[in-house]
C-alpha cells in the first residue's frame, strides 16, 4: 500500500473541503437556512386558519340597506363582499365590528356630567332607570320634554320616532337631513329619479361625493354621460363633482342661491311661467326685481350669457332635474334656495322630480330644525341615537349646556363627544351580530338598537303596548306617498331674507368665504375612527399630523402667505388654530377651503385630535323656516 | 391530466377608467382588509405608510387657474411591469432582487414573498412607480382588529417589502375550489381582485390580456387607455422598436383610460 505523503494528504483533505462546500451550495441549505433566519427574525403572526364560508346580511340602520356577503374564516369575519352597490361605511365595517375600543357593556354616569367617568350597569338596570325617568316626565305633564336626535333616515330611527310620539312629545330632529329641512318649506322633500332625467342642473349638490348618503350616484353619473344627459354643476370650488360634470359654472362662495333665483326670474319673465299660489305674485315681482340676469351675474361671478344659455338648456330639456342641497355626505341649504329649486323644478314641468312624504318618518317636530332646538329647545331627557350633534352641529357650546342639564341617554357603539355628556350608554349591536347567521363577539353585552328601542319602550308606562312584534321583525319603511303640489313662501320673512343674500358678508373684516369639504372615506367624520380610513386620506389633506387648508394662489399672495405655512382662521364665532396653507386654485379667489370630518376631541385615539374642527367656527343663524344653520360660507379671516 | 400538466396562458391585466372613478376610496379600503394591511394609529406619514393602493388626487392648477382647472383621483398600485418583451419578462424591481423575494409568474403578476424579503429596498429604489412600500414598524392589530385578519394573506413583519400583488391569493383559492370540483384546466379560472369587486363605479375593470374578446384587452387598445409615464407608448412602433434596443422600459400591464388630455399629459409627466 502506498504510503501517503503530505501532499497527497492535502490534496484529499482539500478535495474533500471543496466537495463538501460544493455539495453545501449546491443543496440549496445557504439559501433555506438564510430565509429561516429571515423568517426567525421577522417574529410573523399567523392568523388561525378556519373555514371559509359566506353569510348574507343587510345593513337595517344604513340610510341604503346595503346588503353584505361576508366571508368567513372559521367564526371569524375576515372581509366584507357584496354583488351590489354598498356605502363605504359598510364597506369598512369590519373595522367597527371588531374595534378594540367598542363599549361593551350599558354604561352609568358615575362622576361630574361630561367628566368621561362611567361604571358598567346591567341592561335590566338601564332600561329600569330610564323609564323611570320618562314615565316620572310623562306622569308630570312634562312628555314635550322629551327629546331624540337621530343620525340618518334609518330603521332605528324610524322606531325611536315612533316611541317618542308614543311618549307624548314630537320633538324628533336629525343631524343635517336634507328631506327634514324641504319637509319644513315645502311640506314634503324633493324625490329625484335620475334615470329618468335627461337634464341635470345641481346647486352645489357635490353628487359625486357621497350627496345626501346616496351610493348609486357616481354610476348614475357615468351613466348620463353615455346616455347624452346633461350634468351642470355650480360650485365655488372644482371638486370631484365639478369635473366630472359636463359644464362648471364657478360660482362665487354662497352664490348658488342667487344662481337659482335668477334662473326662476328669466324663466317666469323669457318664458311667461307661473304658478298658482297665493303669495307668486308678490314673491315674483320681488325677484324680478332684485335678480335680473344683469345682477344675477353680478352675485354669481357668472356671465349673462352662460346664465341665459343654461336655463334655455333647462327648459328646453325634457325631464330636467334642479338638485338641491349643497355639499356632500351632510348638505345644507337655505329655504330660499330649496323654494327656488323647488319652483324650477315645477315651471319645468318635469316628471323627473316629484314631492313626496314618508309616513314613517313625518319629519314634524314642534319647532323645525335641529339648530332651532339647540337654541330654544326645552328638554329634560334626550335621547342620542347613533348621532354625535356635539361634534357635527354647529353651536356646540349651547348644546353642551343643554346636555349638562338634561338626563342623556346615548346609543352609541364607540365613545364620542356627545355621549361623554351621557348619564346612560347604552352600546349598540353591529348588524353582523344579529339575525340566524350571525358573527359572535362573545365578550360584548351589546343589543341591537332595533331591541333596545323596542325593549325600553315596554318599561315604559305610556309605551308599554307600543310595539307588538319582536325587534328582528321590522324592516325600514320605505314607502312614501305624494306630498302634493304645495309650493308656498311666507313673504314678511323672506322678503328680507331675499335680499339678505345679496350682502351675507356681514363684518368688513372677515374678508374671505370659508367652505366645507369632503374627503373620501372621512365623510361627516364617521370615518376618522377607522384606521384603514386614515391610510386614504391625502397628502394635501393631513401629512406628517399637519392639517392644510386650501386657499387659492391669488389669495394666499394677497394675504402675504406662503405654502405650509401656519395659519389661524377667525370667525365671527370662533378661532381655528393650527391649520396649514396648501396654495391651490381648484377653490375660487377670496375662498378658505377647509376638509369636514376632522378635529374630533373624543372619538377613539385613531380618530382624536387630528385636524381642526371647521363647525366650530362656522355660522349659527338658523334659517327662519327650516330651523337649521345655513354653514355655507362662513365669512372669515386670517388672524 | 394533472394541474402541473397544463400551461398557464393567461395574462392578468388591469384597467382603470379614471372618467369613472370618483374617488369614493372603496377599492383602497377594500385592498386594506384583504391584504391585511398594518394599523397604525396615526396614518399621516405618507412616504412610510404601508398601503398597496394609493388613491391619488390629482389636479392641473400648476398649468391652469382657477376656473379652468380639474381634479381626478388616480388609484394607484404595483403596475406589474412586464419590461421590453412581453415573452421574457423582466420587470424592474426583479432583476435587482437579491434573495428572490420577488419574481414574475407565468400569468404575468409580478410576486412578492415578504418572508423571503431581507428588506434591503433595492427593488423599492427600482420601481418607477413608487408601488413598493417598507414596513418600518412591526405591524399592529390591536387587541380585537386582530380577528378580521385574512388567513389567505401572510402578514408582513418589520423589515420587509410589500405591495399589490393583483389579490393572487384568490386566484389560488379559485384554482383550489375548481380542481375540487374536478376541473383541472388552470386556464378556465378567473377571479375579481378586492379592488375591482369594491368599485361601484365599475372603474376598475381586471382580466386577461392575452383573451382578445376579454373586456380588459379590449380596454387596453382603446384610444383612451395609456399606461403611467411609460414615455415609450407615445412614439410610432418604429421608433419604439428602435428605443427598446438601446434602454429597458417598464411596459406595465395596468392601464388608464381617460379622454381629458390634461390627465393623459399628466400621466406621462408632460406640461399641459
Amino acid at each position: 500500500m502506498k504510503k501517503i505523503n503530505r501532499k497527497d494528504f492535502l490534496k484529499i483533505g482539500g478535495g474533500a473541503v471543496a466537495g463538501g462546500v460544493g455539495g453545501y451550495v449546491l443543496s440549496g441549505a445557504p439559501f433555506w437556512g438564510a430565509q429561516w433566519l429571515v423568517e426567525w427574525t421577522q417574529d410573523q403572526y399567523v392568523p388561525p386558519k378556519g373555514l371559509i364560508r359566506y353569510i348574507d346580511s343587510v345593513n337595517k340602520n344604513c340610510p341604503n340597506g346595503c346588503e353584505v356577503s361576508v366571508r368567513l374564516s372559521g367564526n371569524r369575519a375576515v372581509r366584507i363582499e357584496s354583488r351590489k352597490e354598498i356605502c363605504p361605511l359598510c364597506r369598512n365595517t369590519l373595522q367597527l365590528l371588531y374595534h378594540p375600543e367598542r363599549i361593551t357593556s350599558p354604561l352609568k354616569r358615575d362622576g361630574k356630567k361630561g367628566s368621561g367617568s362611567f361604571k358598567k350597569i346591567s341592561w335590566d338596570q338601564a332600561y329600569g332607570e330610564i323609564s323611570g325617568e320618562i314615565d316620572k316626565l310623562t306622569g308630570n305633564g312634562k312628555a314635550k320634554k322629551i327629546a331624540a336626535i337621530n343620525r340618518t333616515e334609518s330603521l332605528s330611527a324610524e322606531l325611536m320616532e315612533k316611541f317618542i310620539h308614543a311618549a307624548g312629545s314630537r320633538n324628533i330632529y336629525y343631524e343635517s337631513s336634507r328631506r327634514a329641512d324641504e319637509t319644513a318649506v315645502l311640506g314634503g322633500y324633493m324625490e329625484y329619479d335620475f334615470d329618468k332625467a335627461d337634464f341635470v342642473l345641481s346647486f352645489g349638490a357635490r353628487i359625486a361625493e357621497h350627496w345626501d348618503s346616496r351610493i348609486d350616484l357616481g354610476k348614475k353619473i357615468g351613466q348620463w354621460k353615455e346616455n347624452k344627459t346633461r350634468f351642470i354643476q355650480a360650485d365655488s370650488m372644482c371638486t370631484r363633482t365639478a369635473s366630472m360634470a359636463d359644464t362648471w359654472l364657478p360660482v362665487k362662495p354662497d352664490g348658488e342661491t342667487a344662481l337659482a333665483l335668477g334662473i326662476a326670474a328669466y324663466l317666469i319673465k323669457a318664458k311667461k311661467k307661473s304658478v298658482s299660489d297665493r303669495n307668486f305674485s308678490k314673491w315674483n315681482k320681488l325677484i324680478q326685481q332684485e335678480f335680473s340676469l344683469s345682477e344675477t351675474s353680478m352675485l354669481t361671478g357668472i356671465p349673462q350669457e352662460t346664465i341665459k344659455k343654461t336655463a334655455d338648456e333647462f327648459y328646453r330639456a325634457k325631464n330636467p332635474i334642479a338638485v338641491c342641497g349643497r355639499g356632500g355626505i351632510a348638505t345644507t341649504a337655505s329655504s330660499l334656495e330649496i323654494t327656488a329649486v323647488y319652483l324650477l323644478n315645477l315651471i319645468s314641468g318635469t316628471k323627473a322630480v316629484s314631492l313626496v312624504r314618508n309616513p314613517s318618518f313625518p319629519h314634524a317636530p314642534e319647532k323645525p330644525g335641529l339648530e332651532n332646538f339647540i337654541e330654544t329647545g326645552e328638554a329634560e331627557l334626550i335621547f342620542l341615537n347613533e348621532s354625535n350633534p356635539l361634534y357635527r352641529m354647529a353651536g356646540a357650546d349651547r348644546l353642551s349646556q343643554k346636555l349638562e342639564n338634561a338626563t342623556v341617554i346615548s346609543l352609541s357603539p364607540i365613545m364620542n363627544e356627545s355621549a361623554r355628556y351621557a348619564d346612560y350608554i347604552l352600546p349598540t349591536l353591529h348588524f353582523l351580530e344579529t339575525g340566524k347567521e350571525k358573527v359572535t363577539n362573545t365578550e360584548n353585552d351589546t343589543r341591537d338598537s332595533a331591541e333596545i328601542i323596542t325593549s325600553m319602550a315596554t318599561f315604559v308606562k305610556k309605551t308599554a303596548g307600543l310595539f307588538k312584534s319582536p325587534a328582528a321583525s321590522y324592516r325600514l319603511g320605505t314607502k312614501t306617498q305624494n306630498a302634493g303640489k304645495k309650493f308656498t313662501l311666507k313673504l314678511p320673512e323672506s322678503e328680507k331674507s331675499v335680499i339678505g343674500i345679496k350682502d351675507r358678508s356681514g363684518d368688513a373684516k372677515f374678508n374671505l368665504k370659508m367652505i366645507p369639504f369632503e374627503v373620501p372615506l372621512v365623510g361627516d367624520g364617521d370615518g376618522m375612527a377607522f384606521p384603514y380610513v386614515l391610510k386614504s386620506i391625502g397628502p394635501e389633506i393631513f401629512y406628517r399630523k399637519k392639517f392644510y387648508v386650501h386657499i387659492n394662489r391669488d389669495t394666499a399672495k394677497r394675504e402675504k402667505l406662503d405654502q405650509d405655512d401656519c395659519i389661524t382662521l377667525e370667525s365671527a364665532h370662533g378661532k381655528l388654530k393650527d391649520l396649514y396653507v396648501n396654495i391651490t386654485d381648484i377653490v375660487a379667489p377670496g375662498v378658505v377651503a377647509v376638509p369636514l370630518g376632522f378635529g374630533h376631541t373624543l372619538y377613539t385615539k385613531y380618530g382624536t385630535g387630528k385636524g381642526a374642527n371647521i363647525r366650530e367656527i362656522m355660522n349659527k343663524e338658523k334659517d327662519p323656516v327650516t330651523g337649521s344653520s345655513s354653514w355655507w360660507a362662513t365669512p372669515v379671516k386670517i388672524g | 391530466m394533472t394541474v402541473k400538466d397544463v400551461k398557464m396562458n393567461r395574462r392578468w391585466g388591469m384597467a382603470i377608467d379614471l372618467d369613472k372613478c370618483t374617488g369614493c376610496g372603496q377599492c383602497s379600503l377594500a385592498c386594506n382588509q384583504e391584504n391585511n394591511m398594518p394599523i397604525f394609529e396615526d396614518d399621516s406619514d405618507i412616504p412610510k405608510r404601508v398601503s398597496f393602493m394609493e388613491l391619488m388626487k390629482v389636479t392641473n392648477d400648476r398649468d391652469a387657474k382657477f376656473p379652468d382647472v380639474k381634479t381626478a383621483f388616480i388609484p394607484k398600485m404595483c403596475q406589474m411591469c412586464e419590461g421590453n418583451d412581453p415573452k421574457n419578462p423582466n420587470p424592474p424591481c426583479v432583476s435587482v432582487c437579491p434573495v428572490v423575494a420577488t419574481d414574475v409568474g407565468d400569468d404575468g403578476v409580478v410576486s412578492q414573498i415578504w418572508s423571503r424579503c431581507i428588506g434591503c429596498r433595492y427593488c423599492q429604489t427600482a420601481c418607477p412607480y413608487e408601488a413598493r412600500v417598507f414596513n418600518w414598524w412591526k405591524p399592529v392589530y390591536e387587541g380585537t382588529f386582530k380577528k378580521s385578519l385574512n388567513p389567505e394573506v401572510s402578514v408582513a413583519s418589520r423589515g420587509t417589502i410589500v405591495k399589490c400583488t393583483f389579490c393572487s391569493h384568490i386566484w389560488k383559492r379559485e384554482r383550489d375550489r375548481a380542481v375540487a370540483e374536478g376541473k383541472l384546466n388552470i386556464n378556465d379560472v378567473t377571479y375579481k381582485t378586492a379592488c375591482q369587486s369594491a368599485c361601484p363605479n365599475n372603474a376598475i375593470i381586471f382580466g386577461d390580456l392575452n383573451d382578445p374578446e376579454s373586456e380588459v384587452a379590449k380596454l387596453s387598445k382603446s384610444k383612451r387607455a395609456l399606461r403611467l409615464a411609460n414615455a415609450i407608448d407615445l412614439e410610432s412602433p418604429e421608433k419604439q422598436k428602435e428605443m427598446r434596443k438601446v434602454k429597458h422600459f417598464s411596459n406595465p400591464k395596468v392601464y388608464y383610460l381617460t379622454s381629458q388630455k390634461w390627465l393623459k399629459d399628466m400621466l406621462n409627466f408632460r406640461k399641459n
